[in-house]
């Protein structure tokens, strides 16, 4: 028995579906024929094959296109009879943030995985020339797996996958709303996406992210295409620039969604060694690894069987994130993980990673023998010997992030009852810090090696001056900053070093090449990260309670004192100005834009001597009060060239929950007459038959009327209210109207409806006692080295990927 | 021995040393009897929120100041002193994940996770009441 229901369309998804399951069969289609091609012994069997699958592949990456304009179509157009629409979006949400919609649910994100993933194969597919084969036929297999994760189909009892086109009464059977035919009517909004997914990081942060997520298939495809055809003569240059692209994007991404916790986070930090995080950063560590080892290959023939392991691992680790961060095994440990979709996906993801890892190390281990090694021993003084140590360096990174996230997956492996470490940051600083240490001089001092054979003299000579200008530096900005922990002064020397030795480089040896400028600009970039991360983070200070030199975690702390460091949250009544370090601190009021509660939170600074006032600006702090997830707390931040000042509500009060002890005032006015309040007065301009208070919906029947009083306060006007008062089927209603700035409650108590139109106002001012907010601001010296250091990294390693697309033309 | 075995040895041992000297951070999962035992050691307690028991929590007072009762996995019910703010909805979580340790009469606590049923899950009660 199927009712039918009314108000729904069918049609966007059943076409929707319909390009999945073709996508999926063509995906299919696509591998098998470039698997025959690669495998064909005669030539125009080869060309069959390839043409056939180059065509499947095209077919599939428009299907997938066209998937993805089916969704976006249903959630554009709010049809919650969609599961995904109603459960990802709403129709308030603004324009910009129905993209984000998207990368909220899992199928969404593995919609958009997919399309890079098409896009990349697609330019692959095109330019490979004998490669293309042997290279699709893994993206193409890639394609399959990853695509049957939104087919959402049951094979033989077990369901594959979930369908992104799911419609809301069959993933909720059973509710009694669904018994009407009409249930549409009833549902009139969607979930809402998650507020802090509502931030222009997260629109752009996620793109990008998975643009990074795709691109290290490239570079495993020809690894495994270069295995199976025991080739690697013409392997190297087109993998080699993919491998930078991926470093590139990859490395983008992760920054950003730095910069978005940053920006509308609350923990004070962009970067907390989070599950979620630590996830898309070791892959990047690995790929930057696969690199630069790829380098030494193409210079030196060494090392070829250690990037193939590298990229290898890479992908693998890029899946195995999907999993962590997917699958809900994080569970507790996470701040942001998100909602686990159930065994299905689970055992999906494991497959998957059996698939890849069975495939790689069986080619591997037949083929690699095929890899000729040169014979003679590396020297020690060359370049391609300290990449190699770097790359190891690189290595360890990742083993030490991957075995303490993996925390969840080794407990229910092994049954253990771990607990993830209680301080992560002083965890994972304790190593990172000093694996810091090492990479910032070998990108330092590397470059200055040449490949095969060096001579170690010069090379001295070379490094006196940046050893000077390293030195006066380093005790410029540590005395300067306080630097006094035997760990920050590790990582501000070091880091000094490798932004000097890299100007250095670019000075004596390069400065007519532009093009081969890529590799040392990016390590300037990542020597000036690494001092802004010292700098930042190091004289991070809480500023709403004076304490000075939260330090990195670096030594351990008694329990007594991290309890002084928690009592860092002040409270401001409104209009009541407090001291907060430099600073006098008024909170003004609040004022709603829904759904963001903003606060404003006036600073000023006074000179000591003069009491002249030096500077004035003002924050907005933004809360929103979720039903779902409680306060949800953005900074706001007053940017300095040379720290920002970044403030947060910590806790706020719920105006409906104080109770209103307080009596409304009532007067009888004529228009023009005057009311006044404690900071101000209203006049009353007369009464409206227009009501044009948004908050009052106006129904058939109604017997509406407003009045409308402006407010000014000692400067001259400044707001209007307008209470509305209307009989709706007999009944008289009150619409309050509320000035948030004084806190001010205004009403219509009666309508008198005499010959000079006399009002009865009933209004009510509660003391200011009864409005406060909570909040603390945090110093963050330097920060803006971090923000450049990252953008001269990515452009340095766009750099190196322009000069090697050169070559391979 | 050649060259590469020498580096292969030593990636192996700085593997090794680095996550051995990392063990000791991992803590399982306490409880207050555990804590109580060793005062000023950090502890992970995971347990529920005794909600018989008073919440004390005024911002106007003290506004880094949340105390209240917990009961760990032994059905122990200890105070919780925690020098921040309250978080949200606190009193509808279903667990509670405590960080700190015990000193004085209480478990002083440095970090909270809760965890609350629904996060952003939909579930059919909410479908059911729009």
């Amino acid at each position: 028995m199927n009712p039918t229901f009314q108000g729904e369309h069918l049609l966007p998804g059943q076409i929707g579906h319909f390009l999945v399951l073709l996508s999926f069969i063509s995906s299919l289609v696509a591998t098998i024929a470039y698997i025959f091609s690669a495998q064909a012994k005669l030539l125009t069997n080869q060309e069959d094959w390839r043409k056939l699958g180059r065509v499947s592949f095209f077919v599939h990456f428009a299907s997938i296109l066209g998937v993805f304009v089916s969704l976006f179509y249903i959630i554009f157009t709010h049809r919650f009879e969609y599961h995904y629409a109603w459960s990802h979006s709403s129709t308030v949400l603004p324009f910009k943030y129905l993209l984000s919609c998207f990368w909220e649910g899992q199928e969404g994100s593995f919609l958009l995985w997919l399309i890079w993933h098409g896009l990349l194969g697609c330019i692959v597919a095109v330019n490979a020339k004998k490669w293309e084969a042997p290279v699709m036929a893994t993206v193409s297999g890639v394609q399959l797996i990853l695509g049957a994760t939104i087919i959402g189909l049951y094979f033989f009892g077990e369901k594959i996958g979930s369908s992104p086109f799911a419609l809301l009464r069959h993933q909720m059977q059973g509710a009694p709303i669904f018994q009407q035919p009409n249930y549409l009517e009833f549902i009139k909004d969607g979930n809402g996406l998650n507020p802090l997914l509502q931030n222009y990081w997260m629109v752009i942060h996620p793109p990008i992210l998975f643009m990074g997520f795709a691109a290290t298939l490239i570079p495993f495809a020809y690894t495994i295409a270069g295995l199976w055809k025991k080739d690697f003569t013409d392997w190297v240059k087109p993998t080699l620039s993919w491998g930078l692209f991926g470093v590139a994007v990859l490395g983008l991404g992760i920054c950003m969604g730095g910069a978005w916790a940053y920006e509308s986070l609350s923990f004070g930090g962009y970067w907390a060694w989070d599950p979620v995080e630590n996830a898309s950063l070791v892959p990047w560590l690995t790929l930057v690894a696969g690199v630069h080892t790829l380098n030494i290959y193409k210079h030196s023939k060494f090392s070829l069987k250690t990037t193939l392991l590298f990229f290898i691992l890479t992908f693998f680790l890029i899946i195995y994130s999907t999993y962590l961060t997917r699958t809900g095994i994080l569970g507790d440990t996470s701040v942001h993980a998100f909602t686990g979709e159930g065994a299905s996906l689970s055992i999906h993801l494991i497959g998957f990673l059996i698939i890849i890892a069975i495939i790689s190390f069986w080619l591997f281990f037949k083929n690699s023998k095929a890899i000729a090694s040169p014979q003679k021993e590396e020297a020690t003084w060359t370049r391609e010997f300290w990449m190699y140590i770097g790359s190891l360096v690189l290595l360890i990174s990742a083993i030490q992030i991957t075995f303490t996230t993996s925390i969840p997956v080794w407990n229910k492996m092994f049954g253990l009852k771990l607990a993830p470490p209680a301080d992560p940051m002083y965890h994972y600083n304790r190593i990172q810090i000093w694996i810091a240490v090492v990479l910032a001089v070998l990108i330092g001092i590397t470059q200055f090696f040449k490949y095969k054979n060096t001579e170690i003299k010069k090379v001295v000579k070379d490094q006196i001056a940046t050893l000077i200008i390293t030195t006066i530096i380093s005790l410029i900005i540590g005395f300067h900053q306080h630097i006094n922990q035997i760990q920050a002064i590790f990582i501000m020397v070091t880091a000094v070093y490798a932004v000097i030795a890299n100007i250095g480089y670019l000075i004596k040896i390069k400065v007519k090449e532009v093009t081969k400028w890529g590799a040392s600009i990016a390590h300037f970039g990542f020597g000036l990260m690494l001092l802004g991360i010292l700098l930042s983070s190091f004289n991070k200070h809480v500023i709403s309670k004076n304490k000075l030199n939260i330090d990195l975690g670096l030594q351990g702390k008694t329990d007594q004192e991290t309890h002084q460091e928690n009592q860092q949250n002040i409270l401001l009544f409104r209009n009541t100005p407090a001291e907060m370090s430099d600073y006098t601190l008024t909170y003004l009021g609040d004022s709603v834009v829904a759904p963001n509660h903003f606060y404003k939170i006036q600073y000023t600074k006074f000179d000591k001597q003069t009491n002249k006032q030096l500077e004035k600006f003002i924050l907005y702090p933004l809360a929103q009060i979720n039903p779902k997830m409680g306060l949800i707390s953005s900074p706001d931040n007053k940017k300095y060239w040379d720290r920002d000042v970044f403030t947060y509500v910590t806790k706020t009060l719920d105006k409906s929950s104080v109770p209103d002890t307080m009596q409304y005032t009532k007067q009888t006015v004529k228009p023009n007459d005057t009311l006044y309040f404690k900071n101000g007065y209203l006049i009353f301009r007369g009464i409206n038959k227009n009501v044009s208070n948004p908050n009052y919906i106006p129904e058939q029947g109604d017997i509406a009327l407003s009045t409308q009083l402006d407010a000014y306060n000692l400067d001259g006007k400044t707001n209007t209210v307008e209470p509305v008062y209307f009989i709706r089927g007999n009944m008289q209603n009150r619409l309050e109207d509320t000035l948030h700035n004084y806190n001010l409650y205004v009403r219509i108590a009666k309508i008198n409806m005499d010959k000079e139109n006399t009002v009865d106002i009933e209004f009510k001012q509660p003391a200011a006692e009864n409005d406060y907010v909570v909040m603390k601001a945090i110093v963050f010296p330097h920060i803006n080295i971090l923000g450049i250091g990252t953008v001269i990294m990515t452009l340095g390693s766009i750099l190196a990927l322009f000069r090697r697309l050169k070559q391979t033309k | 021995m050649k060259k590469s075995s020498v580096i292969a040895l030593v990636l192996i041992a700085v593997c090794l040393s680095v996550i051995l000297s990392l063990v000791g951070d991992f803590s399982q999962d306490t409880t207050f009897a555990t804590a109580m035992d060793k005062p000023n050691k950090s502890f992970q307690i995971v347990g529920t929120l005794d909600t018989l028991q008073p919440m004390e929590y005024d911002a106007i007072k003290d506004p880094n100041h949340f105390a209240f009762f917990v009961k760990d996995k032994e059905g122990m019910t200890k105070r919780v002193v925690f020098k921040g703010t309250k978080p949200m909805d606190f009193e509808r979580s279903e667990s509670v994940t405590l960080t700190g340790s015990y000193v004085g009469d209480a478990f002083q606590c440095t970090k909270i996770l809760t965890k609350c049923p629904s996060k952003y899950k939909n579930d059919k009660e909410f479908v059911a009441s729009k």
